[in-house]
């Protein structure tokens, strides 16, 4: 029998307003902001400065002298006018910043998700019932893992993607029937799917980058019996101060920590898979990925002799 | 008779405090038991030690496995009711039903929908919305849809008012006890479960301090209320415990025969309850 998928459902059921809820409020209310925009510049006009065009010829537009529909063909032919290379790193760098607030909430949520993963239940006494069923430690502990790095940032991905899609169709209608190529200009190199499969495959990686600490996590959640939070970065804190103290270094408290944020791609900005999966089979993830295991599995441990607190 | 329980020297500390003492016991196919002792006795340590929610010394084998190390192998033959509450109070009764059925390979979804339907608890309700004795009423029709080999109450009645708990009890024997099945309920509500049980294991600060099966009970025990004017006589024989009832005194007498006891009066088996306090003041 296979239990796997009712276990993952379980999670969501008991954190449905931080899975669900909160990622589509969220995108809800990125698309209104848009939309509102959209309407704003509509009814009001903008106060856009467009810069000189290639041709020399400068557009001096004052307030309410451009609506929606003119402002947006200005904007797209002003893009459509840049060297391909700069117009792909403006819509980059316009797409990912409206992502921004989606990945940041994630991980907030997904933080947040792992300290209690396996305290509260000790905490509220529903151990007893979850132990009473036919599930065994290591499918209980999976499937939070599972949760956590994967089900739960796949929802906001999708969110992501919405938003994301839903601008250049506001963008693509507000420039209809004008004399630019939306395609050419827009869609083209936004590279959506591109984009899309880049963050996946991202996602992938981080979970693997990020193991060590959602298996420290992991693991405090199941052992304390108190404020597992505090526990949870106070142990690190107070492991660097005395790392320093002893040999003057920092340098597992540093690699540490290295693997509790998201994982830095050094020589660009943008994020490119073929820059990832290099970093894949260095030694440094694959530490990660050892220690990361270990944690787990010592949390597995306190999970079959865990007890209501 | 086969065991499903066998317990030798268990013991367990909660660091200075020993909740158990070397206790040894066994549950035999087919009976139902009492484990009863006053609070802090240590009947929820034995129990969750039997169902691997708890760590423990000493040699335990539940349906001949260790639960220790194979707790979830034990669960699909074994079902487990704690004292009300153990239920997340965020889980809808739907989806608690959906998640059982999912996990449960013995698990007839049918059966505990039935069960549901004859209660006023509805399918699109929170535990937190429930009343104590819905939540028991719950967790109870999600057990009884499970075939198992052993069930495990602990407490199952605690904090639920007396129609709950009447039929609570009936509905358990009428439904779901049949002679394969084995149950092993602990209380201090002695009265309650009396006429239910085959077997008797009472309990006190960690030890066993009897154990025995109903049927056994009057060649080991007997109760005389004996006239004034014998007291005397009667003390001579030991009696384990005595009280002073409608003018007359009530013994209990442990091992003394019934030919021996009849001169002072008619004999009878204690109640559990008076042979619980008889035991528990004796000890």
């Amino acid at each position: 029998m296979n239990q796997f998928p009712i276990l993952l459902k379980r999670e969501f059921w008991e954190h449905r307003n931080t899975f669900i809820v909160l990622p589509l409020v969220t995108t809800g209310f990125m698309i209104l902001m848009m939309v509102g925009f959209y309407i704003a510049v509509d009814i009001g006009g903008i106060n856009a400065d467009i810069t000189p065009d290639r041709d020399g010829s400068s557009h001096q537009v004052t307030r309410n002298e451009v609506h929606a529909d003119e402002a947006f063909e200005l904007m797209l032919s002003k893009l459509a006018s840049l060297p391909p290379s700069e117009r792909e790193h403006k819509l980059y760098k316009i797409l990912n910043g409206l992502g921004t607030p989606l990945l940041v909430i994630l991980s907030i949520v997904v933080f947040f998700y792992l300290i209690v993963s396996l305290y509260n239940d000790r905490k509220d006494r529903s151990i007893l019932f979850w132990k009473s069923m036919p599930v065994s430690d290591i499918n209980t502990v999976a499937a939070k893992l599972v949760t956590a790095l994967l089900l739960v940032p796949a929802v906001y991905l999708v969110c992501l993607a919405v938003v994301q899609l839903v601008l250049l169709i506001i963008a693509s209608l507000a420039a209809m029937g004008q004399d630019v190529s939306i395609w050419a200009a827009l869609w083209e190199p936004s590279n959506l799917v591109g984009r899309w499969l880049t963050l996946v495959v991202y996602i992938l990686f981080q979970a693997i980058w990020n193991l060590p600490f959602y298996g420290w996590m992991i693991l405090v959640s199941a052992w304390a019996n108190s404020v597992p939070l505090a526990w949870i970065i106070g142990i690190p804190i107070a492991f660097s101060v005395a790392e320093r103290i002893v040999s003057d270094d920092n340098l597992v408290s540093a690699w540490f920590a290295s693997h509790a944020s998201p994982i830095v791609i050094a020589h660009d900005q943008e994020l490119q898979i073929t820059d990832l999966l290099p970093r894949l089979l260095d030694i440094d993830t694959l530490l990660g990925l050892s220690v990361g295991l270990v944690f787990v599995c010592g949390a597995i441990w306190l999970r079959g002799r865990g007890d209501e607190i | 008779m086969s065991s499903v329980v066998q317990a030798r020297g268990m013991s367990k500390r909660y660091g200075k405090f020993e909740a158990l003492r070397d206790i040894s016991f066994d549950i035999e196919t087919g009976s139902i038991v009492g484990l009863i002792g006053p609070n802090g006795a240590g009947k929820t340590t034995t129990l969750k030690a039997l169902l691997g929610l708890t760590r423990f010394d000493g040699e335990l084998q539940v349906l001949g496995m260790d639960p220790r190390r194979r707790r979830h192998e034990i669960m699909k033959r074994v079902c487990f009711i704690a004292d009300v509450g153990v239920l997340p109070r965020w889980l809808k009764v739907c989806d608690a039903i959906d998640y059982v059925d999912g996990v449960h390979e013995g698990f007839n979804r049918e059966k505990a929908e039935a069960l549901l339907r004859e209660t006023n608890i509805l399918p699109g309700q929170k535990v937190r919305q429930l009343s104590k004795g819905m939540v028991t009423q719950l967790h109870l029709a999600l057990v009884m849809a499970i075939e198992v080999d052993l069930l495990v109450l602990d407490e199952p009645t605690l904090g639920l008012d007396i129609l709950y708990r009447k039929s609570f009890y009936e509905r358990l024997l009428n439904d779901y006890f049949d002679h394969s099945t084995s149950i092993i309920i602990s209380t201090h509500q002695v009265e309650e479960i009396e006429s239910l049980l085959t077997h008797l294991i009472f309990i006190d600060e960690g030890r066993i301090i009897l154990s025995c099966s109903m049927d056994e009970l009057p060649s080991l025990y007997s109760e005389v209320l004996v006239a004034p004017e014998d007291v005397e006589r009667a003390l001579a024989y030991a009696p384990m415990h005595t009280r002073e009832m409608l003018g007359k005194r009530s013994m209990i007498f442990e091992n003394v025969s019934v030919e021996t006891l009849g001169h002072f009066g008619e004999v009878h088996t204690p109640s559990v309850a008076d042979l619980f306090v008889a035991k528990m003041q004796k000890g």
